[in-house]
């Protein structure tokens, strides 16, 4: 459409409130048929009403032409000056005009009464009886607009009368012709303001058409609020922990380690017994840990010698050089079926593994402690463990590693206080220092692994380890006070959260 | 683990100089003491379980002395003999069999110290005594004693006054009502002889390990102890007759022993409080520290960390241990002391200089991919746990509940068994955001675990679902062509199935190259209910374990 020319339709359609087609598109100086599409548009939009009329019209025939008038009123303009004469003679005075015309005058006149026509010797007489007639005038005046109109006058617009001299008229042969003639109107439609702006100076939709016509260049593009409030479209995004898990397995990566991975059930023999965890440590406890209902038992997968060091090693000490925890170990316990508590039994079981070779491993999962749930424990959480394998490993390397770490996930301040665990000695508490909350936070356990949880996986070297949360780092980025949000999964929100917290 | 309120004039009056609250905080992480709470006079402190010595007030000062350099080396302590003795009957041998004795004489009891003493007990009994089962401890006033003693055992029928009661109760009904029998008649289930200590005349001084009888009480004008210890594993009854005598002597008590007779003729004399001695090597100290410690430093670390040395060279120092460190069991653990000793905080971190390279694992590198194309098609991740339960993955599903992995004894109904499929948490994920914008489309990338053969199966899932008006089965399946158009697999076909959690005749099972690899579907109205909501749901499921195998890896 061009909307140009829709626009300046528009406009005279409003001064005009309706007008016809023809003078429109005289108006706008178009041609009629360029206008007919525009219109059936703008139609359909609800611009505009589009009306059409039938008018009848009448023109002079071509008798009333060629008279210049009705016999009738000739005859009788002639008679006023006579008022009495010879039908012969007056019908020389009317030469031009034929013989049927010149009777049917007559017979119009006599049947008015306006003329009579006798005989006396032999000739007939015309006589007038009447110097004016009512229907004279209004035959005459209906003649003359007839012949001052020759496109034809509305016959709608006449009176009564007239109309009743039209019908007469009409029965005449040759005085008139009567046509039908259509036309069509177009008056404001509902939508016509909203049109006439949307069709204005400018744009406010930018569309294929306007693009591709060029009428973008002779408009202006309404300026919109900018910070106009705006349905949020929401990313879908990874879960926060799985972008967090992410980040700690590049840095991690990033500093030479190799990933690892175990399973989630695991036996107490890896979890605890491997770890030098005695058989009767609370930590055991059903209280504590989740021990598998059925199967109860599985498989311990390793040589037997590895087990019987490690019963040697809990009942005695074994070669390790320690005296162990006393007491009888069992290899029944050792056999249940557990969720693992922490992601020190993958590690444990990396160092079995690998044996005395160079090597730094992390593996990060989810963990299971039998725990109430509140605003600050999970009974399912997840850890980042890692250990290093090295003949030459130290106290000193472990801190480093740590702090690197803690480092490189934005926690400039990192502390290391002594602490407990079964199987590591030295054990360290790494706190990191955080801004925010204006104070230190623990997260964690490092340490080297004890001879007791080494030499009987064949591994004699110093083997650095340590296990760390991960949720709490969430709990900081995000500023939450209650842990259990994170896994609550609410759209509301993980749908608007910022990935950088 | 267990916790202690230290105030200020205490650990003044045990230091012998004044000290301040902060001074305090500053000062006792470093012997592996976490802060829990400080106000104005005091500071609470928790204590590892490897360490009951630390169980009092006066056990904390000890080492706190040393490392501030006030005190160090080894505490003194001398045991005298008394000539007290304990016969213990042949009947206690199946139920209870080990007692051992002691006697600490002149101390004063404020009524401070009484409380500490208690409160040190109780620790004990939790700790090292694995709540009572192990070991349990009764003290009582020596001078309302009549020696000798006799451990025996008596039937359920026999009455004494216990403490925290008021009257004769017979140890049946001590068992069913006074406070202490209720907490602990899970010792003696299905047992109908009691273990009972009394003196010569029948006096009850205790009913191990539930509770001593009101004669023998101690009070603040109790001047000597009489301390008797019971148990199932003597090693640990040796530990705490040391750490019970040793702190009391901090009390300003002296130790003398008690002989315990057995019935095969055994005498034990307890305590014995001799010293241990451990060699450890000086390169292994300086291995595990990662310092090279000129050898008097060492030594000075040692004596800070409250240990003697017996003899040194240049590669071996032999170091001696007080009785009541019970945690010593290894060189390693000197190793520890003399880094506690040395100052932990002197330590400058480094990094490990072992050449390696670094390299991802290839599943969860696979379950990367998976989840940025889940991303990349509107599916916003969740993660949930994998402990569930039975309703949820089965009831609410309209399925049979089967080959589920059970835990025992959940502290939550809610967590009782391990997800089998990802769906149904999907939906209770859906639940909550209720009130969100739809449609809704979340997936998720995680374990779950079943049992196959009577074993515990593990496998990786991948589920996703979206729900909302229109979010029919043509809106899922045309998410899973994405899907597996993007990850290269092509040609897979779905096998109408049955499956009564979603709509029949809009549901089937994901087949690629005749292998079934998971489930889609539209879920069924009911399911849909009865997870409270109210509008079309439609998922599917992958074995991701399964996919693995069929992915193009050449190059």
């Amino acid at each position: 459409m061009d909307t140009g020319l829709a626009e300046r339709l528009l406009q005279e359609v409003r001064s005009k409130r309706q007008i016809e087609l023809d003078s429109l598109a005289e108006r706008l100086k178009v041609n009629i048929d360029k206008l007919r599409g525009i219109i059936e548009e703008l139609k359909k939009k609800g611009a505009i009403k589009v009306s059409v009329k039938v008018d009848r019209i009448v023109l002079p025939g071509p008798r009333l032409l060629s008279l210049k008038g009705l016999p009738e009123i000739i005859i009788f303009n002639i008679l006023k000056d006579f008022g009495e004469v010879d039908l012969d003679k007056l019908k020389s005075l009317v030469a031009s005009m034929e013989t049927g015309d010149f009777k049917a005058g007559l017979g119009k006149l006599a049947s008015q009464k306006i003329i009579s026509i006798t005989r006396s010797d032999g000739k007939r007489v015309v006589k007038l009886l009447s110097r004016s007639s009512r229907y004279i005038d209004k035959v005459n005046k209906m003649v003359k607009l007839l012949l001052d109109n020759p496109n034809g006058v509305d016959v709608a617009k006449l009176d009564s009368e007239a109309k009743k001299i039209i019908n007469e008229l009409s029965k005449r042969p040759g005085i008139i012709i009567e046509k039908e003639i259509r036309k069509t109107f177009v008056s404001p439609g509902e939508k016509l303001e909203y049109v006439i702006k949307e069709l204005g100076e400018e744009i406010t939709s930018l569309t294929p058409e306007i693009i591709v016509s060029g009428l973008w260049k002779k408009k202006r593009f309404k300026e919109y609020d900018l910070n106009e409030r705006v349905f949020i479209a929401t990313p879908a995004k990874l879960h926060p922990i799985h972008e967090l898990v992410n980040e700690i397995r590049e840095i991690f990566l990033n500093m030479g380690f190799i990933e690892a991975r175990g399973p989630l059930v695991e036996l107490a023999f890896v979890n605890f017994d491997m770890l030098f965890q005695p058989q009767d440590h609370p930590a055991r406890d059903m209280q504590d840990t989740f021990y598998i209902k059925h199967p109860k038992y599985g498989t311990i997968h390793y040589p037997k010698e590895v087990v019987e060091h490690v019963k040697e090693t809990h009942e005695s000490g074994w070669r390790t050089g320690s005296t162990g925890w006393g007491g009888k170990w069992s290899i029944d316990e050792a056999k249940k079926l557990l969720l693992r508590t922490h992601t020190t039994a993958v590690s444990v079981r990396k160092v079995y593994e690998l044996g005395e070779t160079e090597a730094k491993i992390f593996s990060i999962g989810k963990v299971f402690r039998n725990e109430t749930v509140d605003y600050k424990h999970l009974a399912e959480f997840m850890q980042i463990d890692g250990i290093v394998i090295s003949k030459n490993g130290n106290v000193r390397e472990l801190m480093g590693i740590i702090k690197e770490f803690y480092t490189r996930l934005g926690f400039k301040n990192v502390k290391f206080w002594p602490s407990y665990f079964p199987y590591t000695e030295p054990s360290l508490q790494p706190s990191i220092y955080v801004d925010k909350w204006g104070k230190w936070l623990e997260l964690g356990g490092a340490g080297i692994f004890r001879p007791e949880v080494t030499y009987p996986l064949g591994v004699k070297w110093p083997v650095l380890a340590w296990g760390l949360g991960i949720e709490r780092i969430l709990m900081i980025k995000y500023d939450l006070d209650d842990i259990r949000i994170i896994y609550d999964n609410n759209l509301r929100w993980l749908r608007h959260l910022s990935i950088f917290g | 683990m267990p916790v202690l309120t230290l105030y200020k004039y205490r650990v003044a009056e045990l230091l012998g100089r004044d000290v301040s609250v902060d001074e305090l905080e500053e000062w006792l992480p470093w012997l592996a003491l976490d802060i829990e709470d400080k106000g104005e006079d005091y500071i609470k402190i928790e204590y590892n379980p490897n360490r009951p010595d630390f169980g009092s007030p006066p056990g904390i000062v000890r080492a706190l002395k040393g490392l501030m350099g006030l005190e160090t080396g080894l505490p003194n302590f001398k045991v005298h003999d008394s000539d007290i003795k304990v016969q213990v009957d042949p009947s206690v041998t199946n139920i209870r069999p080990y007692i051992l004795c002691a006697l600490v004489k002149g101390v004063s009891l404020r009524e401070d110290y009484l409380e500490e003493i208690i409160e040190f007990q109780e620790d004990l009994h939790m700790g090292i005594g694995r709540n009572r089962r192990k070991m349990a401890i009764g003290l009582h006033d020596a001078d309302k004693v009549s020696y000798p003693i006799k451990y025996t055992t008596v039937d359920g029928a026999f009455s004494f006054v216990p403490l925290e009661y008021g009257a004769e109760l017979s140890i049946n009904d001590i068992l069913k009502i006074h406070p202490k029998g209720v907490k602990y008649a899970f010792i003696y289930e299905g047992i109908d002889k009691y273990p009972i200590i009394l003196d010569t005349n029948n006096t009850v001084l205790s009913f191990p390990p539930i509770i001593n009888g009101i004669y023998t009480q101690l009070t603040t004008k109790t001047k000597n102890i009489f301390i008797d210890v019971t148990g199932t594993d003597l090693n640990i009854l040796k530990q705490t007759i040391n750490l019970l005598t040793t702190t009391l002597a901090e009390y300003g008590g002296e130790i003398h022993s008690v002989e315990v007779i057995y019935p095969d003729g055994l005498t034990i004399k307890s305590p014995s409080l001799e010293y241990k001695s451990i060699k450890v090597s000086v390169d292994s100290i300086n291995q595990i520290i990662g310092l090279k410690l000129p050898l008097e430093t060492i030594i000075e670390s040692l004596m800070k960390s409250r240990l003697g040395i017996s003899k040194y060279s240049e590669k071996e120092i032999e170091v001696l241990v007080p009785p009541y460190r019970v945690d010593i069991m290894h060189p390693v653990d000197i190793i520890e002391d003399v880094l506690i000793g040395y100052g932990l905080w002197r330590l400058e971190p480094t990094l490990p200089s072992i050449p390696t390279v670094g390299k991802p694992d290839e599943f969860t590198v696979l379950k990367n991919k998976l989840a940025l194309v889940m991303v990349g098609l509107g599916f916003q991740e969740v993660v949930n746990s994998v402990l569930t339960n039975v309703d949820e993955q089965f009831n609410k599903m309209n399925i049979p509940a089967s080959n589920y992995v059970e835990v025992e004894a959940p502290k939550s109904r809610l967590y009782s068994i391990l997800r089998k499929w990802l769906i149904p948490r999907l939906l209770t994920n859906l639940y909550r955001s209720k009130e969100e914008e739809y449609p809704q489309k979340i997936f998720e990338i995680g374990e779950v675990v079943f049992v196959v053969d009577g074993g515990v199966h593990e496998e990786t899932h991948l589920a996703a679902a979206v729900a909302g008006n229109k979010q029919d089965y043509t809106v899922i399946k045309s998410v899973l062509d994405g899907f597996m158009e993007a990850i290269g697999i092509s040609g897979y076909r779905i096998e109408p199935t049955i499956h009564s959690s979603f709509i029949s005749g809009r549901v089937g099972k994901i087949i690629v190259n005749g292998i079934d690899v998971g489930v889609i579907g539209e879920l069924h109205p009911e399911v849909i209910l009865n997870f409270q909501l109210a509008v079309p749901v439609s998922a599917f499921e992958l074995v991701v374990d399964r996919l693995t195998s069929l992915l193009s890896k050449s190059l």
